[in-house]
């Protein structure tokens, strides 16, 4: 059975820079994937590049097994932010609704399937509440509820989230990652979504996607996010600090005692068991 | 090519007057141009002479000359604009084009009342520019005008500049953000009223930004910009106004191309030569040349 | 005089009908023109759509099409200039040659002032009965071409990159609505005038963003207003002589200001109720 989503040998350029280069990879159905990586690693980029918005200078993406192409109903797609007007004339159920047909010519027939496959997507996020209101008065941690809904109205196999909990309150954060989870279990969906930061990944996320300096580790949280690990990547010494339940990468040995792997690592992407 | 006729366009007092009047202006409208465009305040340029046409219709009617009617209404609008403070966006830029269209209305009304009271001629003046019928009285006072607008933008250069690139080092330096701003407001109000005369207030903006953007390919100096665009824009007008005279005899049905035309397919035709040829010397605020 | 009697005659019923079809298209195109903030090309193509109609005045011919045909081909080609370069100045400098041609047909074809000022300004008795076909042709073109892209246009607007996993471009919705945009504007111009026809595109779309919460409300409160605003100018243009336009450009305001006041009042009134 093929994998939801499958890279190889990945590379992507802009211009004269090689963002990253020779990555392969793959994620199961169910599985929630947690993309993290220093700024300007590529990590939106690479999401771009699996849901088929930028065209990788080599390799290839396949999404069920099919190259992945514009225009594909079997991916649902969470972008970072919306720049809305406070007087946008569309309800949540249009933004929803939009996520199921926003693609096709003319007027939506407002048929029962339409309208409960609208309800259910918002029941699914929660966001039930926000069906009749203004998208423009939201909040961002509302409205990012009804991008996700939006995403996965159309019942999509893979659900890519490009850094969803910039702008959210430490509150919101937690349920929009514990909503994630829930989705890609229950609704055997394979999920990466893009953050900054681990600490709210922690126990939710199946596994961890780091991106560094052109190369990445995929595996468990506890076996990626290591001194030997992380420094391979980044090609030198990087210190993995754990206080009271919480995890910070930090650049630089202190004392000496992080041993990098060689810098020269052979091996683009380490896939950890 | 005889260029026998150049001669006796310059024998004509029209056409002297056109000349002094318009190459004052234009060469005040290249200097205002250089900060327009570091300023970004193009679209002010737009309120202004919409809100000038109806200064210029209304002026008609009330029997005033219309240079009085352009230049009124827009200091005022200019002094209102820069005391309001606005800055634009999305809605906001649309729900100022319809207050903009409400003034522009009015401008229609009092234009279709001037031709009803027999000033027949007073929509094409003030849209498309009256320079060769410019009552020459004005000129002199044209000219002082243009001067005096000039002394007062090389008098506050610097701390126009600095106050336009940084505000807050500006204040911290002690120079008068505000009333710097509502100077230069006011000059550029001066100036593109002016250029309604020679161009009509539907492209008296071109005179404005045209030369500026074109000497802006060259050079990243503000001041070498303003100065080179005000060469250039005065160039363009002389120009304008000898084809202009000119070309009465170009076509057998003997009317003259107007200048308002000539002005804007050579601002046009020198931006578009410069772009092609030149990257871009200073386009964000961050790259410009303090002097 | 009674206003009313001007029904007896055909010019009036012809300007009247024309006049509605112009102003449902406008009503309608405005709502996108709004929603995406589209002001500039909303500005710039009646500008130059006047060179196109005061050159068709030069050379006789009194075609809709063909105006239509130079309003769409400048839409597609202000597309191009907008993505390209600083919008400020090179494009400021195309409205001028617009314009700036524009005055030269209108003196080239010794035209009187009241050429101008109907073609800038909008007037009454523009419309001949082919005219009134030729109207309504090319304003259900401009509305059909929104009313394919409906859903992609609301799509790429509010989430483009989702909208573009599922194969709605952006692109193409912009361009889609500038085709629309030029076809609508040439039909709106002999009408409203080429100065003022924004206001009857973005004026009726405003006010009824304010009081519409969902997409088709919006677009049939736009409608509405536009059709009132259109009929009302034209009707007292006909009983006082003024330009239409000047009749639209404030009731248009009129219908802005109302919208918000109202809206901002039944805010109050919630607010107050949920308290």
């Amino acid at each position: 059975m093929n994998p939801a989503i499958s890279f190889r040998d990945l590379t992507v350029s802009y211009g004269s820079r090689t963002v990253f280069a020779h990555l392969t990879g793959e994620i199961r159905a169910g599985q929630f994937v947690g993309v993290l990586g220093p700024n300007g690693a590529g990590k939106s980029t690479l999401l771009k590049a699996i849901a088929g918005l930028v065209r990788p200078v080599a390799g290839a993406v396949e999404i069920d097994g099919k190259p992945v192409r514009r225009r594909n109903k079997a991916i649902g797609y969470v972008p970072q932010s919306v720049q809305l007007d406070e007087d946008v004339p569309l309800t949540g159920r249009d933004l929803v609704g939009l996520g199921l047909d926003g693609h096709r010519l003319g007027f939506p027939l407002p048929t029962k399937e339409r309208r409960e496959a609208i309800d259910a997507a918002l029941a699914q996020v929660n966001a039930l509440h926000l069906a009749d209101r203004r998208i423009g008065r939201l909040s961002g941690g509302e409205r990012q509820r009804l991008l996700i809904a939006q995403a996965v109205v159309s019942k999509p196999r893979v659900l890519l989230l490009d850094e969803p909990l910039n702008n959210l309150d430490l509150a919101s954060t937690h349920q929009v990652v514990e909503l994630v989870k829930r989705l890609a279990h229950e609704g055997q969906m394979a999920v990466l979504l893009v953050a900054h930061d681990v600490n709210p990944l922690i126990g939710r996320a199946d596994e961890i996607l780091y991106l560094a300096n052109g190369r990445m580790a995929k595996g468990p949280l506890d076996d990626v996010l290591r001194p030997e690990v992380l420094s391979g990547l980044y090609g030198y010494p990087v210190e993995v600090l754990r206080a009271g339940g919480r995890v910070i990468v930090a650049a630089g040995a202190m004392d000496g005692h992080a041993h990098a792997v060689s810098a020269a690592s052979p091996e683009a992407s380490v896939m950890l068991p | 090519m005889t260029l026998g006729w150049i001669g006796e366009a310059l024998a004509s007092a029209p056409v002297q007057h056109a000349l002094i009047a318009g190459t004052e202006i234009a060469f005040l409208s290249g200097l205002v141009g250089a900060f327009v465009m570091i300023r970004g305040q193009s679209f002010a340029g737009h309120v202004l002479t919409d809100v000038g046409t109806t200064g210029g219709a209304g002026a008609y009617l009330v029997g005033m000359n219309g240079w009085f009617g352009f230049l009124s209404f827009g200091v005022l609008a200019s002094v209102g604009m820069e005391l309001a403070g606005g800055r634009t966006r999305g809605e906001r830029d649309l729900a100022t084009g319809v207050v903009l269209s409400l003034a522009l209305g009015f401008g229609a009304l009092f234009l279709y009342l001037d031709a009803q009271l027999a000033h027949a001629n007073a929509s094409m003046a003030v849209l498309f520019g009256s320079l060769f019928t410019l009552d020459p009285a004005l000129v002199p006072w044209i000219s002082l005008t243009a001067a005096a607008c000039l002394v007062a933008m090389l008098l506050i250069w610097r701390p126009l500049a600095l106050a336009s690139v940084n505000p807050d080092l500006a204040r911290v330096r002690g120079v008068p953000v505000r009333a710097i701003s509502i100077a230069f407001m006011v000059v550029l109000a001066v100036a593109v009223e002016t250029d309604a005369l020679v161009a009509g207030s539907l492209l008296a903006t071109a005179l404005i930004v045209g030369p500026a953007a074109t000497a802006a390919r060259f050079t990243a100096s503000p001041l070498r910009a303003g100065l080179a665009g005000g060469l250039l824009g005065a160039l363009l007008v002389a120009a304008s106004v000898l084809l202009s005279y000119d070309s009465y005899t170009w076509l057998p049905q003997h009317t003259s191309w107007p200048v308002s035309f000539f002005v804007a397919a050579f601002t046009f035709f020198a931006y578009a030569i410069a772009a092609a040829t030149h990257r871009v010397a200073f386009q964000r605020r961050a790259e410009v040349e303090l002097p | 005089m009674n206003p009313f009697v001007m029904f007896a005659f055909p010019f009036a019923r012809h300007a009247f009908l024309a006049a509605s079809f112009v102003a449902v298209a406008a009503g309608w195109i405005g709502f996108y023109v709004v929603l995406r903030g589209t002001a500039f090309a909303a500005h710039a193509l009646p500008k130059v759509g006047f060179a196109g109609a005061s050159g068709a005045l030069l050379l006789g011919v009194n075609s809709l099409f063909g105006v239509s045909l130079y309003s769409a081909i400048a839409a597609l080609g202000i597309g191009a200039l907008a993505e390209r370069d600083r919008r400020d100045v090179a494009t400021a400098l195309v409205l001028a040659l617009g314009l700036g041609t524009g005055a030269l047909f209108l003196s080239l074809g010794n035209l009187y002032a009241a050429d101008a000022m109907s073609l800038l300004f909008g007037q009454v008795l523009g419309v001949s009965s082919s005219g009134v076909m030729e109207t309504a042709c090319v304003s259900a073109a401009a509305i059909a071409l929104v009313v394919a892209f409906h859903r992609v246009l609301l799509f790429t607007t509010v989430a483009r990159e989702a909208a573009l996993v599922r194969g709605a471009s952006n692109r193409t919705a912009d361009w889609a609505l500038l085709a629309s945009l030029g076809l609508a504007t040439s039909a709106m111009m002999p009408v409203v005038g080429a100065l003022l026809s924004f206001s009857l595109l973005v004026g009726p779309a405003l006010a009824a963003r304010h009081l519409a919460r969902r997409p088709w409300q919006a677009i049939a409160q736009s409608i509405a207003l536009s059709l009132v605003i259109t009929w009302l100018s034209l009707f007292l243009s006909f009983a006082l002589g003024w330009p239409v336009g000047f009749f639209v450009a404030c009731l248009s305001a009129l219908a802005y200001a109302a919208a918000r006041a109202i809206s901002r009042a039944l805010g109050r009134k919630a607010q107050a109720g949920a308290a």
